[in-house]
């Protein structure tokens, strides 16, 4: 299977790459910034969104992608950290300044028991870099399915209906231990079983 | 392009760091330095007269496709200024800010490499080497008779800040809220300080070595300008396809009483601010060798750094090398995440708004190259240039949500208190009023 590694001109996005190389074997990884056009033409099979700077709008070529593309074809998307900020602008909630900013320490996760935390204790650690974010908030097409410990910031998102995955944490820092256990759920359950 | 022969030896021959330096004034050369062995290899090498220039990456990879061998000894020493950084990314990332007191990319092929190493000061191995051109050579006889500069008294007068007191502290500012905003998680916000000075580069060079242990050292004539580096900090090693990078972020004073050294030493380690800005680090490098290597692993954090005066928290990060290409290095690596922040290309450019001037060589890389492949660099802070007279050096610090404007300013000034002492600029209550120079 091809996966597109949008890069949004981050620092990050190649420890991304080296995550998913290891947590699915025998994939292939295209990494591609969001202001490429090769985006629109070449082949894939699952779009995977980097972390970057400022907003969710600011993202290159990702919405017009979004429109033409992938809501139609019903391409699996994981997006981390500006990524899962994107699904949620793309349908409809902005991020905004949190009152707890945090770059590079680890933080508490709680989830609901979505699939996508299958075999993942309730409570986990995972590494934090963001100033924007999102409270918890009634939506017509998201599904929130984890927050910060100690207070209500969304942690993780889905789609209602597509197979679409927003994580607000970064799975590839080397301080998140169950970053591999997330990639493979979200390749078993959102990937496989779309 | 060409094949270079070589020969080694060793000569029985007393040497000291002045000796060292002598030679490189005297012959255009370079001087890697290092008097203290808790991280370097203890060794020191001087390239003496430049035979062959190299000022593009792929001119290094050619000479290395043609050169290479199993010799663990070096082939060329050099730098990249840091503003040669918009030359290895996209077009119209960066903009054209430039310092161009000096040629940004610049690594030099010598007649002679000289290595000393400091656990045997009564012999030096001396490498030859023979290229296929047309240059003024110079006998080996004559390099071991070079005299010792004499040391001499002097001083300097302060010039002034590329950015005063209140711009510093509004850069900081400034950056606290492309934090909030989401652009940026940190970035390194410096200023530059001019001086005129009565010191020889030789004499300032000897006054910072002596000043405080040196890991990754410089001394380097440069068209008759002249690099000092005091830098405590490697940016990457390959050695035998494995390589490694070492940032430092976070340092606390030590203190003449072993209990409060012991306070302090646990205090950093306890630090969020400084633990979280090494981990961002840490996330970066391994972002940017990722690119390059496989199985790249962290094999130490926090690990701690003691040196004369003060404590770093570093972080060691391996894996292995999968090209030999020097191009696809840097091109993955340039420049150096602990220097910009992150994600880089955006602190980038949010540095270049608010510093208003290239950085020229400083946060820079100075190294060398071996015939092998391996190759060392360091990352150029603490570090002053010369020319014809005139002194200039950066000092800053790493803003995040945390940093207070007027303490970091403050922490400028304690930053560059050793090259202050080394360069003998007295007056830096100078520093309150802040003059400005551009």
């Amino acid at each position: 299977m091809n996966i597109l590694l949008l890069d949004n001109y981050d620092s990050f996005t190649y420890n991304l790459k080296d995550l998913l190389k290891r947590s699915v074997p025998g994939s292939e990884i295209i990494v591609k910034r969001n202001s490429d056009h090769d985006i629109f033409s070449i082949k894939y099979d699952v779009l995977v969104i980097s972390p970057g700077p400022k907003t969710w709008n600011e993202t290159g070529f990702l919405k017009e992608l979004f429109e033409k593309k992938i809501s139609k074809e019903n391409i699996p998307v994981l997006g981390i950290c500006l990524g899962m900020q994107f699904i949620a602008g793309y349908f409809g909630i902005d991020s905004g300044r949190m009152n707890n900013a945090v770059h590079g320490s680890q933080t508490v996760i709680k989830h609901n028991g979505d699939i996508l935390f299958d075999g993942i204790p309730e409570k986990f650690s995972a590494a934090r870099y963001n100033s924007l974010g999102l409270y918890e908030e009634e939506s017509e097409h998201l599904v929130f399915t984890a927050f910060e410990d100690n207070s209500d910031a969304v942690m993780a998102l889905r789609h209602k209906k597509l197979p679409l995955v927003g994580l607000q944490f970064h799975p590839e820092s080397f301080m998140t231990v169950l970053g591999e256990k997330l990639i493979k759920n979200f390749w078993r359950y959102y990937v496989k079983n779309k | 392009m060409l094949k270079i022969s070589k020969e080694v030896y060793n000569v029985a021959k007393e040497w000291n760091m002045e000796f060292l330096f002598s030679l490189t004034d005297k012959y255009s050369g370079t001087c890697l330095f290092t008097s203290s062995d808790d991280k370097s290899s203890g060794k020191n090498i001087v390239g003496i007269n430049p035979v062959l220039k190299l000022s593009r990456p792929e001119e290094i990879d050619d000479l290395l496709m043609l050169n290479k061998d199993g010799n663990d000894i070096p082939l060329a020493l050099g730098y990249i200024a840091y503003d040669y950084k918009d030359k290895l990314e996209e077009p119209g990332l960066f903009s054209d800010l430039h310092e161009d007191k000096f040629p940004e990319f610049h690594f030099s092929v010598f007649e002679y490499y000289i290595i000393a190493d400091n656990s045997d000061t009564k012999s030096l191995k001396i490498i030859k080497l023979d290229l296929p051109l047309k240059y003024d050579k110079i006998s080996q006889d004559e390099v071991l008779r070079t005299e010792i500069l004499p040391a001499k008294e002097g001083s300097t007068d302060y010039l002034g800040s590329s950015l005063s007191k209140d711009e510093y502290e509004e850069g900081v500012s400034k950056i606290k809220e492309y934090i909030r905003s989401g652009d940026i998680y940190q970035a390194n916000l410096t200023r530059k300080i001019s001086g005129r000075t009565s010191l020889s580069p030789f004499d300032i060079a000897i006054r910072l070595k002596n000043s405080n242990p040196v890991e990754f050292g410089v001394f380097a004539k440069i068209e008759d300008k002249y690099v000092i580096s005091t830098s405590p900090e490697r940016f990457f090693r390959v050695e035998n396809s494995v390589m490694t990078a070492e940032p430092i972020k976070g340092t606390i004073r030590r203190s003449e009483s072993e209990a409060e050294d012991r306070i302090n030493l646990s205090n950093l380690l306890k630090n969020k601010k400084e633990l979280a800005e090494l981990s961002m680090i840490v996330d970066l490098l391994r972002n940017d060798m990722n690119k390059i290597c496989s199985d790249v692993a962290v094999k130490g954090f926090p690990l701690v750094m003691k040196l004369k005066n003060v404590y770093h928290l570093y972080s060691v990060i391996e894996g292995r090398i999968e090209t030999g290409s020097f191009t696809e290095i840097i091109k993955a690596l340039f420049p150096g995440g602990s220097i910009t922040g992150c994600p880089k290309i955006r602190a980038c450019q949010i540095i270049e708004e608010l510093e208003k001037n290239g950085r020229g060589l400083y946060t820079g890389n100075f190294g060398y190259i071996n015939f092998n492949g391996n190759m060392d660099f360091n990352i150029m802070i603490r570090t002053l240039f010369y020319d014809n007279g005139l002194v200039s050096f950066n000092t800053g610090g790493g803003i995040t949500l945390l940093s207070d404007p007027v303490q970091e300013y403050e922490e400028t000034i304690h930053k560059a208190k050793n090259i202050y002492d080394a360069i003998v600029m007295e007056e830096v209550w100078e520093e309150r009023y802040c003059l400005t120079v551009r």
